[in-house]
């Protein structure tokens, strides 16, 4: 088990990750997406060739099989629900009380680097049929999770799904979201989902995304939250499979009190792919995140954690803390595992950790000498790994 | 009496390192053996070799439980024979609650005996009985296996996994290490309880005081790799007022 420490408290920017700091030296940062056309979800892919953030990303692929993907564009008959939320194919068929199917919303700003630049963002923002808006009223405590399946079916032909959401929980409210991505049919399909969360003052979101894809099914999502003050919001990545999943999450954290706690669990097998890309933005003094990446990879399957955290000149006193730990079960399983720290306050405490490894062997011993078979020792440590991201869903 | 464990001239070390240098004994259904040893006597590569570390080589002779070869068998398999060894240093694992565990063990190997899992009610009952024989609090029950435990409360916690899984042949490695007397009070009478005519302990220390405790049949003093020299319990009481110098002094050993 290597592992990798650092504790830091100064005031000089400090970067990590080398490529993406040549990346930035060479200019090669997002373009401003204002300044490019995209129409189309090929304008998109393209918008990403050759870009750092997009490495491990099979661009070609996406262009030959989705080039002349169908969108759907009729409008849906619209159903009631108390708690569930359906969307098909980026079209509202089911909301609750407090949702509406908007036809615009606000642009996104773009900050290069971050999910709001990604191509895909652009694609979503601009494309999208419809728009579901869930509104959580001043001071109310929404007991129930409200649950948004997001559909991509591609039973008649190959599919593009452009879907878009947004969560806003005013003054004092509290809300749980599950936001749950699924297919079906036999052609490939393609989920693009751009979800915007506003966490109003002293308001709490937890938002947790669940991919669990059939094999026909690759998903692209770009999250983007605005945390004001002492607003929290925990989100978590739930990647429990499907061949490609990519999750831009950015957080701003914009009045000071505001806090955010970031959790990820990826459990891939086979050739399947969890590609994560978080930035955490301390715009503001006083301010607190704490991030916690976990994975494990079987077979062939890889896992990316590029976490950033962005403390900028104004951002003192603010606690960031980030770690990612990898299980890495099969011969040819990889991860790639980056943490970035950018911080330009002088007055902070940030951390950041990443371990990979195998099972402990004392541990493995240990369970063994009390009766357990090697597999079923080898399961309960890896269940007892991931246990902790179950342990903190809503 | 058919003896329950016999160990034959066996030789076995690390690295290329021999330790045990022949050593030969036998245990019997009911019997407590003592061995005790100075630092770095073989004492823990004995108690390694009996519970299966794949790191430790045996070079010779032989090890027979029960009519069995022992060496033959996966540390797994040794436990679903009634083979228990209390730890020296009991790993931490977080994510796994000490009951879970338990359970977990339990049932592996009641599997292996061809028998059901033990009923969940059952188990329970069983479980709190169990805890209070090593003054255990329940709540340990909920909480991640030895995560955070003291050290008294790691040996207690391994003194209930014993009692819940009643072993035929129970090996506690320097199980009184690092306990304060109430402690070492408490486990004795958790081991004490647990005292059957038809099972037998193996129990490994450097000092005498646990033996005033849980009272052995026989001692074996380890040096060098052999047991040189074996007696019954005032034994330990003379290696405790004398050192184990004592014996080198004696020309017991060269």
């Amino acid at each position: 088990m290597s592992a990798q420490e650092h504790l830091v408290q100064q005031g000089q920017p400090v970067q990590q990750g080398h490529e993406a700091q040549q990346a930035r030296e060479e200019g090669h940062e997002h373009p401003a997406t204002a300044d490019v056309g995209i129409a189309t979800f090929s304008d998109a892919v393209k918008a990403t060739f050759r870009h750092e953030e997009w490495k491990y990303t099979n661009l070609a692929s996406l262009i030959t099989t989705f080039g002349d993907a169908e969108r759907a564009t009729k409008s849906a008959e619209l159903a009631s629900s108390d708690h569930r939320i359906l969307i098909v194919n980026g079209i509202a068929e089911q909301i609750i009380p407090e949702a509406t199917v908007l036809a615009s919303a606000p642009a996104i700003e773009s900050v290069p680097g971050t999910a709001s630049a990604s191509p895909f963002t652009t694609y979503v923002a601009a494309e999208a049929q419809c728009i579901v808006e869930v509104r959580i009223p001043k001071n109310t405590q929404r007991e129930q999770p409200i649950v948004i399946d997001v559909v991509t079916n591609g039973s008649t032909r190959t599919m593009i799904g452009a879907t878009r959401i947004r969560i806003i929980a005013e003054e004092g409210a509290s809300v749980v979201v599950h936001e749950k991505h699924h297919g079906s049919g036999s052609h490939e399909c393609m989920d693009l989902t751009l979800t915007e969360i506003v966490v109003h003052a002293n308001s709490t979101v937890q938002y947790a995304k669940h991919t669990q894809l059939p094999e026909m099914l690759r998903h692209i999502g770009s999250t983007i939250a605005h945390v004001h003050a002492h607003g929290t919001l925990h989100t978590h990545a739930m990647c429990l499979g499907g061949p490609y999943v990519r999750n831009d999450l950015y957080i701003r954290l914009e009045e000071s009190g505001a806090e955010a706690y970031l959790n990820g669990l990826s459990v891939l097998r086979g050739h399947e792919v969890a590609d994560n890309h978080t930035t955490v933005d301390h715009l503001v003094p006083r301010c607190h995140s704490d991030e916690l990446y976990k994975g494990i990879y079987y077979d062939a399957s890889m896992g990316i954690f590029n976490g950033k955290v962005l403390v900028r000149p104004d951002a003192q006193k603010t606690t960031a803390y980030q770690s990612s730990r990898s299980l890495l079960l099969g011969d040819r399983a990889q991860i790639n595992a980056k943490p970035q720290l950018e911080i330009w306050a002088d007055d902070v405490k940030c951390s950041h950790g990443a371990t990979t490894g195998q099972l402990d062997n004392e541990a493995i011993f240990y369970l063994r000498s009390r009766g357990l078979t090697l597999e079923q020792a080898r399961a309960l440590l890896v269940d007892a790994f991931a246990q902790e991201m179950y342990d903190r869903l809503p | 009496m058919k003896p329950l464990l016999i160990i034959d001239q066996l030789r076995a070390g690390i690295e290329g390192r021999e330790i045990l240098k022949g050593i030969s004994l036998t245990v019997n259904p009911g019997e407590v053996h003592a061995i005790m040893g100075p630092n770095g006597s073989g004492k823990s590569t004995l108690a390694s070799v009996l519970s299966g570390r794949s790191e430790y080589e045996v070079i010779s002779g032989s090890v027979t439980y029960n009519g069995e070869d022992l060496l033959e068998k996966a540390p797994e398999e040794r436990a679903q024979a009634g083979v228990f060894q209390a730890f020296q240093y009991p790993v931490e694992i977080p994510g796994v609650s000490t009951a879970n565990f338990v359970r977990t063990s339990l049932n592996a190997i009641r599997a292996a005996r061809g028998e059901e899992p033990l009923d969940p009610s059952a188990f329970l009952m069983r479980m709190k009985e169990r805890m209070a024989l090593v003054e255990l609090d329940p709540s340990f029950l909920q909480r991640s296996l030895n995560e955070g435990f003291s050290g008294g409360e790691k040996k207690r916690n391994e003194i209930f996994q014993m009692a819940m899984l009643e072993p035929t042949l129970a090996i506690l490695d320097e199980t009184d290490s690092g306990l304060d007397i109430d402690a070492l009070r408490i486990v004795a009478n958790g081991v004490n309880a647990l005292r059957t005519p038809n099972n037998a302990m193996v129990v490994i220390t450097h000092y005498q005081r646990l033996l005033n405790y849980i009272v052995p049949d026989v001692v074996h003093v380890l040096m060098d790799g052999q047991l040189v020299l074996s007696g019954n319990k005032d034994l330990a009481l003379e290696l405790e007022a004398k050192g184990y110098d004592w014996l080198r002094n004696d020309g017991v050993v060269a």
